[in-house]
């Protein structure tokens, strides 16, 4: 592994890593900094003893999928899950607390329904893509997208602001605050 | 930056540079066993490596601010120039108007064609100048340095300015060569009628010799020059050489002053003879003609020195 095969390598993916990265955080540009720089320290620290792998941007994204889910495992988010509403259909998590929700609860879930709502929720990808994707029918992906959204739900049941007063008048205040929200996608 | 999940260019440059030094960094452990980093030596290198990497940090900081302030320094520099040019050209639209005032006076009857030479000198000189720091603000904008005039400079982005120059120079002793010898020929007209003294002709004599002798050094200049970019003779030759084209110029329009310092003191002594010119007149003719005696002695002495440096090289 020389010096310059790691810099071409950087300038080629680090553009779609951050973007990955930075869909996952919702755009909040100083924790997508860390993970990216995080992700690329890994990467140094592995590619000289296994080479740099044939696929760079697969293991980049990997490496960063797992430092996304590690950190929301450690980090609770300071908003309360009720802002958000999963079901509706013009639901996107693309600002920094929305995100943050469903990271958090992400972190949580089983690899499969993660990785499904990923596709769902931060690639933005339809119903009929994932089933492409995945060479499965749309219908079969509805199905599990409902059950992983259902068990996201469960999950983020159980997040309430640290710091979040028992009588509610956080979430009062949260809740007032605008959810970006973009047309429904076709699926 | 296009999008809110675009990079900063300041992030993935900060981070290039992160991944660049750690990838130098840790590259040669590429094949090395896990046990490795533990050992000593290895210790030991990281530990020189991380000492480099903060020399080398705080000698970009050091260029850093050095390119900043010889930056700031190049910007005063250049401005110091292009107001030197403003100040050429409003010389050379002065220039011009007075040749054409000239022009209009010499058209009625009101100046001499002398006058008029005068005036077209004045131009051809102020246009020299015009071009000559016109160059060296070409010159200071691609080196930010000052203008360089040694015959062993290199070349700017393959222009020749030290050749450029010298021909722009040339230009105005080539003019006044002319004009001089148009004055000539007017006073030689004047002594065959009897209107002017034949004695009168001699400053003119002298002065286009002195110009002779600086178009032959300009050229004799530029030959070295040539020679020195053809690689005929290396830079220490070329500088030798052409410092004895300029000490042989200076030496020979000294002697040409002196032989008509002489015949001046000649003829001014026949006047004091016949009580036409005062002693004192004579003296300080005789004391000027000894000051240049010692100047020449002087200038002999430098030829001198320089050809020996020449002749111990060429041994």
């Amino acid at each position: 592994m020389t010096d310059a095969e790691v810099l071409e390598t950087y300038r080629a993916t680090i553009r779609s890593l951050y973007a990955y990265v930075s869909r996952r955080v919702g755009g909040n540009r100083t924790l997508a900094e860390d993970l990216v720089q995080e992700t690329w320290m890994r990467a140094l620290d592995t590619w000289p003893r296994r080479g740099v792998p044939d696929e760079p941007i697969g293991w980049l994204i990997t490496v960063a999928r797992n430092a996304i889910v590690s950190h929301f495992r450690r980090v609770r988010p300071e908003v309360d899950a009720a802002t958000i509403d999963l079901e509706a259909p013009s639901f996107t998590p693309d600002d920094p607390d929305a995100a943050s929700i469903v990271s958090w609860g992400l972190a949580r879930l089983r690899r499969g329904h993660a990785e499904l709502l990923e596709a769902f929720y931060f690639d933005e990808k339809s119903v009929r893509q994932i089933a492409t994707d995945r060479n499965t029918s749309e219908r079969a992906i509805e199905g599990r997208l409902r059950r992983a959204r259902a068990a996201l739900k469960k999950k983020l049941g159980r997040l309430r602001p640290a710091s979040a007063p028992r009588d509610g008048s956080l979430k009062d205040t949260i809740k007032e605050r605008t959810i970006h929200v973009r047309p429904t996608r076709a699926s | 930056m296009s999008g809110p999940h675009e990079p900063r260019d300041e992030f993935i440059r900060a981070l290039e540079s992160r991944v660049g030094a750690a990838a130098r960094h840790r590259g040669p452990s590429a094949d090395v066993p896990r046990w490795i980093p533990r050992s000593r030596p290895l210790l030991a290198l990281v530990l020189i490596g991380g000492v480099a990497v903060s020399m080398a940090a705080g000698g970009s900081v050091v260029a850093l601010a050095y390119q900043a302030q010889t930056g700031e320094a190049r910007q005063m520099l250049e401005m110091s120039y292009k107001q030197r040019a403003v100040l050429a050209r409003d010389q050379h639209v002065m220039a011009m108007k007075l040749l054409q005032a000239i022009q209009q006076r010499v058209a009625v009857g009101a100046a001499s064609t002398m006058d008029l030479l005068d005036g077209q000198l004045k131009v051809a000189a102020a246009d020299a100048d015009l071009r000559s720091v016109e160059l060296q603000v070409e010159e200071v904008r691609l080196t930010g340095h000052e203008p360089v005039t040694q015959v062993s400079a290199p070349l700017v982005s393959g222009r020749d300015f030290v050749s450029e120059r010298w021909r722009i120079e040339l230009s105005v002793p080539t003019a006044e060569f002319q004009a001089e010898q148009t004055r000539m020929k007017h006073a030689e007209a004047r002594v065959s009628l009897g209107m002017i003294d034949s004695f009168e002709i001699e400053p003119i004599r002298a002065r286009l010799k002195e110009l002779e002798f600086a178009m032959d050094g300009y050229r004799r200049k530029l030959d070295f020059r040539q020679k020195f970019l053809n690689k005929s003779i290396d830079a220490g030759l070329a500088d030798l050489r052409v410092m004895e084209v300029e000490a042989d110029q200076r030496m020979k329009i000294l002697m040409s002053k002196i032989q008509v310092g002489l015949r001046a003191l000649a003829r001014l002594k026949a006047r004091v003879a016949v009580g036409a010119a005062q002693s004192l007149e004579f003296a300080a003719a005789e004391l000027e003609l000894r000051q240049m005696d010692v100047e020449v002695s002087k200038a002999q002495y430098d030829l001198a020195l320089i050809r020996q440096k020449i002749d111990q090289r060429g041994r």
